[in-house]
């Protein structure tokens, strides 16, 4: 029973970060229908860049949101000189996820070539230990979730309750009819992009601070956002925030009974099935991953 | 030639050979039946991890290493097993991954199969001898022929060359056959493919098999020459080198696979992994090789699209047009589907 709930706790971090990455991944297929498989790799830069301006001076949960911003910026950018160009210029010749693992690539290999080999870590004062319903947690992995749920829950006030909101769903929906309704959706696309950067930046900083990193690590972590996104159905923030929670403590519920090496064994395993039963994901509904020709 | 610059030689014709291999396996799959494999290079650590373990004799403790199916089996048999390995996975992934989906959809998925076998690999020490990987695997042949070091040298480059030009002759035969038409209508349109007649998911899952057969032979001769193989050997950007080869040198065209490895993996990998560096400068210029592969795909993505060698397709479909206008008149239209050179241009959404 302690290791259930034990299990649940630690699910319940990994949730968190799963559902700021897979929420933001989901969101840029949503807006640009495409896999953005540098997704990763941002993710990973984020800690580096929270790793060089924390350093011993400031605080990792103030280092948070500049990182947050600055690989927002950045995801705007490389949308619009990187992937926006390419799509205008070739869908029928190539698919855009060969432009986007190169780029990931290309991210990935630049920090390898400033940061070196070697491992780094997001040190950070992990406070009192709490006991809460049998979970051991400390106050850093509170503060995690905490981040995660207000994340979620802005995310979600925001494209409920406000115009922005209601235009970045008609432009994920229907880039073409929104426009011809006057939405401008070129500038909506720029701010779900900047949105999805701002998630992607603080799942990074979450990451740095669960765990140890080097320049390989981004690519790894693809293995439960891809799953969690595709639990839910790709493209749809709800389900992205739903399938985080299933993998993140299904996956450390599984492995607190047999070993931690099977986390991302139980999360593929969990993307197989769905897969193969359901591909386009456990929310009634949308069918976008069964278009078979574009 | 002093001895050092043979062995220098032999080795970079060894690596031309084995990616030769390797590239036309991923040409049949990515350039000519357009399925997007970014988990190529799990076949091939497939197809290496079985040769090495049948040829190096039981697991045991003093060897140092742990591993399944300890064996010594004589020279052909570990290489064909290897590529049947390889095969016989590319089945249950293939029957998962190929179906009714979206080409990038499955390239995701095939994606993160690759980072998980990578991590699983290494995780469990039991199967393939964990991170370390294997080591001290046997060169073929190398006690029975009697051979000096730089006689069995090109031996290998001669055996190597000849599973690379037997593979070669193999993917040009078969894209240029009636199923080679199968597989580009596939790639071009794949309701119009269904529409014909054409079980597009069996063909794929059939080149997808194939492919990965090739890919697992690339392996083993790779293995069996380096006579190491670990984790660290095929992370997936390993795949990203041949699909960039394949990109620059003109996707579904062979020759175009051929010098696409000639100028990626052997001038920019290969050759530059020779020039003798520091350690600590080494590690950079390895990972700036990596950057520079990447930056070398979105210029030749942008630039030249369909690459340094182009398919030839237009002008053979539009030489079948003549004739078959010419002799059969108004049958034509039906006739193309068949041939699969119906040619529908994307319209952009």
């Amino acid at each position: 029973m302690t290791r259930l709930t034990e299990g649940i706790g630690f699910g319940l971090v990994t949730a968190s970060f799963l559902s700021l990455a897979s929420v933001g991944f989901t969101v840029q297929f949503g807006i640009a229908n495409i896999f953005n498989l540098a997704y990763a790799q941002f993710m990973l830069l984020g800690a580096y860049l929270a790793y060089a301006i924390s350093g011993n001076r400031l605080s990792i949960w103030l280092a948070l949101p500049i990182v947050a911003v600055m690989i927002g910026i950045l995801s705007v950018a490389v949308n619009r000189f990187v992937y926006a160009p390419f799509i205008r210029r070739g869908r029928a010749l190539f698919s855009m996820v060969l432009v986007t693992i190169s780029v990931g690539l290309a991210v990935e290999y630049l920090i390898s070539t400033f940061a070196g080999p070697g491992t780094e870590e997001l040190l950070i004062n992990p406070g009192s230990t709490l006991h809460i319903a049998g979970m051991i947690l400390d106050t850093s992995q509170i503060v995690i979730i905490a981040i995660a749920a207000t994340s979620m829950l802005a995310f979600h006030v925001l494209l409920r309750y406000t115009r922005i909101g209601k235009a970045m769903r008609a432009t994920s929906a229907d880039a073409a009819l929104a426009r011809t309704c006057g939405i401008p959706a070129a500038r909506i696309r720029d701010l779900s992009w900047f949105i999805s950067g701002l998630m992607c930046g603080a799942a990074g900083v979450v990451l740095g601070v669960n765990t140890v990193f080097d320049s390989t690590t981004g690519s790894l972590f693809l293995v439960p956002i891809v799953a969690a996104a595709v639990l839910g159905g790709v493209g749809r923030p709800y389900g992205a925030m739903l399938g985080a929670l299933i993998v993140g403590v299904g996956s450390e519920v599984a492995a607190s009974f047999t070993s931690p090496a099977y986390k991302d064994v139980i999360a593929f395993g969990i993307l197989l099935v769905v897969m193969v039963f359901r591909p386009q994901g456990i929310l009634p509904g949308a069918l976008r991953a069964e278009v078979v020709v574009e | 030639m002093s001895a050092n610059w043979t062995f220098y030689a032999t080795s970079v014709l060894v690596f031309l050979a084995i990616d030769v291999t390797a590239g036309l396996g991923l040409n049949l799959q990515f350039g000519i039946t357009g399925i997007y494999n970014f988990g190529f290079v799990v076949f091939q650590a497939v197809g290496a991890y079985i040769a090495a373990v049948v040829s190096l004799g039981p697991s045991t403790a003093s060897s140092g290493q742990t591993y399944i199916l300890g064996a010594t089996l004589p020279f052909p048999v570990p290489w064909v097993l290897g590529g049947l390995a390889a095969a016989a996975l590319a089945l249950p992934i293939g029957a998962v991954c190929l179906r009714r989906l979206r080409g990038d959809y499955q390239a995701m998925v095939l994606l993160v199969f690759a980072l998980l076998s990578t991590t699983v690999v290494t995780d469990y020490q039991g199967l393939f001898n964990g991170s370390g990987g294997l080591f001290g695997v046997p060169n073929p042949l190398s006690n029975s022929l009697g051979l000096s070091a730089v006689g069995y040298a090109w031996f290998y480059v001669g055996l190597a060359g000849v599973i690379a030009i037997g593979v070669y002759f193999f993917v040009e035969r078969l894209s240029k056959s009636p199923f080679g038409r199968v597989l580009r209508s596939i790639r071009e349109n794949e309701v119009a493919a269904e529409a014909a007649g054409i079980n597009v998911y069996r063909t794929r899952l059939k080149v997808f098999v194939v492919g990965a057969f090739l890919a697992g032979l690339s392996g083993a001769v790779m293995v069996s020459y380096v006579g190491a193989w670990s984790p660290g050997s095929w992370s997936y950007a390993e795949t990203f080198v041949l699909l960039a080869a394949l990109i620059v040198g003109g996707v579904g065209n062979n020759r175009g696979a051929v010098l696409g490895v000639f100028l990626l993996p052997i001038l920019v990998v290969q050759v530059v992994g020779f020039i003798p560096l520091s350690p600590g400068d080494a590690e950079t210029v390895a990972s700036l090789q990596w950057v520079v592969i990447a930056f070398v795909t979105l210029f030749s993505l942008w630039l030249w699209p369909r690459g340094a060698l182009p398919e030839y397709r237009s002008l053979w479909a539009a030489r079948r047009r003549r004739e078959r206008a010419f002799d059969a008149g108004a049958t034509v239209a039906t006739q193309e589907i068949g041939l699969g050179a119906v040619h529908v241009e994307e319209v952009p959404r």
